[in-house]
């Protein structure tokens, strides 16, 4: 080959290489431009937390080692840009809160009602916040009770405020059509998921049933959501396990040793503040005062007496 | 030309040695994120899927690295004429990477506790940024290490007179090496510009300038197994750069279609990620036109067969496979799906981790001094390792095909619920070639730690001859590469159609009957075409050589 027309096409090259990069340094600047006004973490907050402190908790648990968000991660559990947009502040901060099952529709409710009350959100009724985001009312019935796939990473009160903060940032991103919106009829899909196992429950069965009277302990348990946090096999999670727990010796925070009996079940049901086990925070586990009727109560607690020290159905 | 003459490079030796111990590390995570793939509570809590994956992940960039520094502190004194010298800085660039693999494998379980080690505002013991997840304290060392790699290998070359091509690809990759580097080492808040940033580092650190190290070794090696022309090789070398470069510069922007950045990078990222193949076929087409020019035997048979797989799943994985997602109206629904990774695998190993098993095979024999050597466990190591790979990118591929299907198509949105157990074959399946593959590297490191010469007199095992005698002309290479890539066409294809209004309304027939044909026809195809050019190039040798024996070092043009 002619060594003059190599050269001179190799110059030709070089050339057009360095028109690429002013290409892309232009493009680069239009992208971040200021009159673009793009969404920025700082803007969003939730209980005094914003969006550059969920930012780094979000990378301190490495979620996007199983996550993925704008599309990016591992694959290994759902995409998380748009969480916020589809249940809301109350729905993330429950689902954190309560590791191991999905929260249930009467544990929902209450947490609803604990935040309506505090005015952490916007939506000022559990009905309200219930129109703004009906995919929370379908996560609840279709998935209220059962085990998570995620693992408990017993993230503080703060941690997931922070979150909740960023995926309020993260929804406000404009992905330009990306996930593209479902067109696909909302049967087929229900098929498809029932094809799987995954349907409403029938009526008077399962845990989204409104009459909770006359259901035994253990359903109880299930239905408000107690075993997100308390074990049955043992092992210490959010809570104290439930294993051999009635008529043990416990030690509290204090320094009191005390027999777990029918009056201290009650009470940490009712005010679970009052007596903290050693190992164990204050400020966790919400009350149940004004929640349950006295059958209820009795239900449960006749249900806790009665669970040995290695529990049928551990972690199951 | 490959021979040892500098006593500087020996110190390659340990690199090789270490390369491999990460290699097997790294297959250990992989297997098992595989399991749990299948089952996803394995080892839940005590070792999360998120720790093993970035372990993983990152782990296969260091491996390779380890590998191409070994390769070019054994080839640098070649090209210079000179030996490196300052031996107490490779040995301490060795200690680096040891400590920083060590620091890093526990450093990613601090995940499990949320602590990222924040101080100054920066993460200093994991990040987690997905392929960036090691902290600042590792991203520190690292950079460390590679302005030692820098140093020493621009230092050998400033007194040679003439620069060749090969020369300037390695001097502009380890000096871009040091520079890409700098872009991951800085805490972004707002999400898109992380992106935009996090992208510098994979796509023009990794895909970029170990793409010129690449074209600049796999030259190299093809002038040191066969000879010839070093011209031919040059402007090769040249373009393959130039055109990588080219092409990847803006290519990048189909990272940036849905971060939050404007749309007309869809325009844009779409345009040159279709120009992003060509210098992978001009790579391709120099391994095949070099040994047929010279009409030699390769001169060292276990180090071609991994050049050969090296090139040709970059053209695989890298050129098609990725071809098929670097559109818009493609990637919009792949985009964070398993058809992702089905490209990443075969990309990165297939690429850059079967160049370093080559030139580990190239040289780790002239540092023992080894002229002869039995190369039948290396050989069956390449093949379970080529049925591995390629097993994973069908289950990659078609698990990949039924989740754009469910999640993005229906937009189920219970992942763990409907998504997961949809996919749980190509899961089960994902497992078992991941142990196939597992099952090579075992062989191919076992069979490295323990090279040694094989006695005279005795036979290594000849090539059969029985079936496909014939050379492969031109012709038939060209049409092997067409059928890849109309194959490849049809898994474009396969994701185009999801844009069809009957797709769209939720009957996936067209997307499934392209993607089973697509997936299985690229595998296989792939397999027998390396069958077929790895078999002629036995027998082309063979009638070339005639009765001149079985060598591994020839002694070459220099």
């Amino acid at each position: 080959m002619d060594d003059q027309t190599e050269g001179r096409r190799r110059r030709a090259a070089i050339a057009i290489f360095g028109g690429l990069i002013v290409l892309f340094i232009v493009l680069s600047g239009f992208s971040f431009a200021r009159e673009r006004q793009r969404p920025t973490p700082d803007e969003y907050t939730f209980r005094g937390f914003n969006g550059v402190d969920g930012k780094r908790v979000f990378q301190a648990y490495n979620c996007m080692g199983c996550h993925t968000l704008l599309g990016n991660g591992a694959y290994f559990a759902p995409d998380l840009t748009k969480v916020y947009e589809e249940g809301g502040p109350a729905w993330i901060d429950a689902f954190l809160s309560s590791p191991g099952t999905w929260p249930t529709k009467r544990s929902f409710d209450m947490w609803l009602e604990r935040m309506v009350q505090a005015g952490d959100i916007e939506p000022t009724s559990v009905e309200a916040y219930y129109e703004k985001y009906p995919h929370v009312l379908e996560a609840l019935e279709l998935l209220g009770g059962q085990r998570t796939v995620m693992p408990n990473l017993n993230f503080s009160a703060d941690e997931i405020s922070s979150l909740v903060a960023f995926f309020n940032y993260s929804a406000e991103i404009d992905t330009a059509g990306w996930p593209p919106p479902r067109l696909a009829p909302a049967s087929l899909v229900e098929e498809v998921q029932a094809r799987y196992g995954l349907r409403p429950p029938v009526v008077g069965e399962g845990a989204a049933s409104p009459t909770p009277s006359g259901v035994g302990g253990e359903q109880l348990a299930t239905q408000l959501g107690c075993r997100a946090c308390h074990t049955l096999d043992g092992s210490a999670a959010v809570g104290p396990s439930w294993a051999g727990l009635y008529g043990s010796m416990v030690t509290l925070v204090d320094g009191t040793v005390l027999t777990v009996d029918d009056s201290y079940l009650s009470e940490s049901i009712l005010a679970p503040d009052a007596k903290i086990r050693q190992g164990f925070a204050p400020g966790i586990m919400p009350s149940f005062e004004g929640q349950l009727s006295q059958e209820e109560l009795d239900a449960l607690i006749a249900y806790l007496r009665q669970i040995p020290e290695s529990g049928p159905g551990a972690g199951g | 030309m490959l021979t040892l003459k500098y006593p500087s490079q020996r110190l390659a030796h340990p690199f090789f040695i270490s390369m491999l111990i990460f290699f097997l590390l790294q297959i250990t995570y992989g297997l098992t994120m595989a399991w749990q793939q299948v089952d996803p509570f394995f080892l839940q809590g005590i070792l999360n899927f998120n720790v093993n994956r970035s372990t993983h992940v990152n782990l296969a960039v260091v491996w390779v690295l380890t590998g191409l520094i070994g390769a070019l502190l054994y080839m640098g004194p070649i090209l210079a004429g000179r030996d490196v010298g300052r031996a107490w800085l490779t040995r301490l660039l060795l200690i680096v990477i040891w400590a920083n693999v060590l620091w890093t494998a526990v450093a990613m379980t601090f995940a499990q506790v949320g602590n990222a080690g924040w101080a100054f505002g920066q993460p200093w013991f994991q990040e987690g940024l997905e392929f960036l997840e090691a902290g600042r304290i590792t991203d520190i060392f690292l950079w460390i290490g590679f302005m030692i790699v820098a140093y020493l290998i621009l230092r050998i070359f400033r007194n040679v007179r003439t620069w060749t091509e090969i020369h300037w690809a390695l001097a502009v990759g380890v000096l871009g090496l040091v520079v890409f580097w700098a872009f991951g080492m800085f805490f972004i808040p707002a999400l898109d510009l992380q992106e935009y940033f996090r992208w510098f580092v994979i796509h023009y650190w990794v895909e970029a300038i170990w793409e010129i190290l690449y074209v600049g070794l796999v030259g190299f090696l093809l002038l040191a197994l066969f000879g010839g022309d070093r011209k031919v090789i040059g402007i090769a070398v040249f373009w393959g750069m130039l055109l990588a470069v080219m092409s990847g510069l803006i290519g990048n922007g189909h990272h940036y279609f849905w971060i939050g950045t404007p749309s007309f990078w869809q325009f844009w990222g779409s345009l040159f990620s279709a120009l992003e193949p060509l210098p992978i076929i001009l790579g391709i087409w120099h391994v095949f036109l070099h040994p047929s020019r010279t009409g030699r035997r390769p001169a060292n048979r276990a180090a071609f067969y991994f050049l050969f797989g090296s090139s040709l799943f970059e053209v695989v994985g890298a050129g098609i496979l990725g071809f098929t997602q670097g559109f818009a109206v493609t990637n919009v629904w792949e985009h964070g799906t398993w058809i992702t990774p089905a490209h990443g695998h075969l990309a990165l190993f297939g690429t850059f981790g079967m160049l370093a098993v080559a030139a580990a095979y190239a040289v780790i024999p002239q540092i023992k001094g080894i002229t002869r050597t039995d190369d039948r466990l290396s050989r069956t190591g390449f093949w379970l390792i080529l049925a591995g790979i390629l097993g994973m990118v069908l289950s990659f591929g078609l698990g990949g095909t039924v989740e754009v299907y469910i999640y993005r198509v229906l937009a189920v949105e219970w992942f763990g619920a409907v998504v997961r157990p949809a996919m749980a074959i190509w899961k089960v399946l994902l497992f078992t070639f991941g142990s196939v593959f597992a099952l090579g590297v075992l062989a191919v490191s076992y069979d490295l730690f323990t090279l040694r010469q094989l006695p005279a007199g005795v036979e290594s095992a000849s090539p059969s001859t029985s079936w496909w005698r014939k050379p492969l002309t031109a012709l038939e290479m060209g049409i092997w590469l067409a059928v890849l890539w109309i194959i490849g066409l049809v898994l474009t294809a396969a994701l185009l159609v999801n844009n069809l209004p009957s797709v769209r309304a939720g009957d996936p027939t067209i997307p499934y009957v392209l993607a089973g044909i697509g997936y299985p026809a690229l595998v296989l195809t792939t397999a027998v075409f390396a069958v077929r050019f790895l078999r002629a190039c036995d027998v082309q040798a063979m009638a070339a050589s005639g009765a001149q024996g079985r060598t591994m070092m020839d002694p070459g043009p220099s």
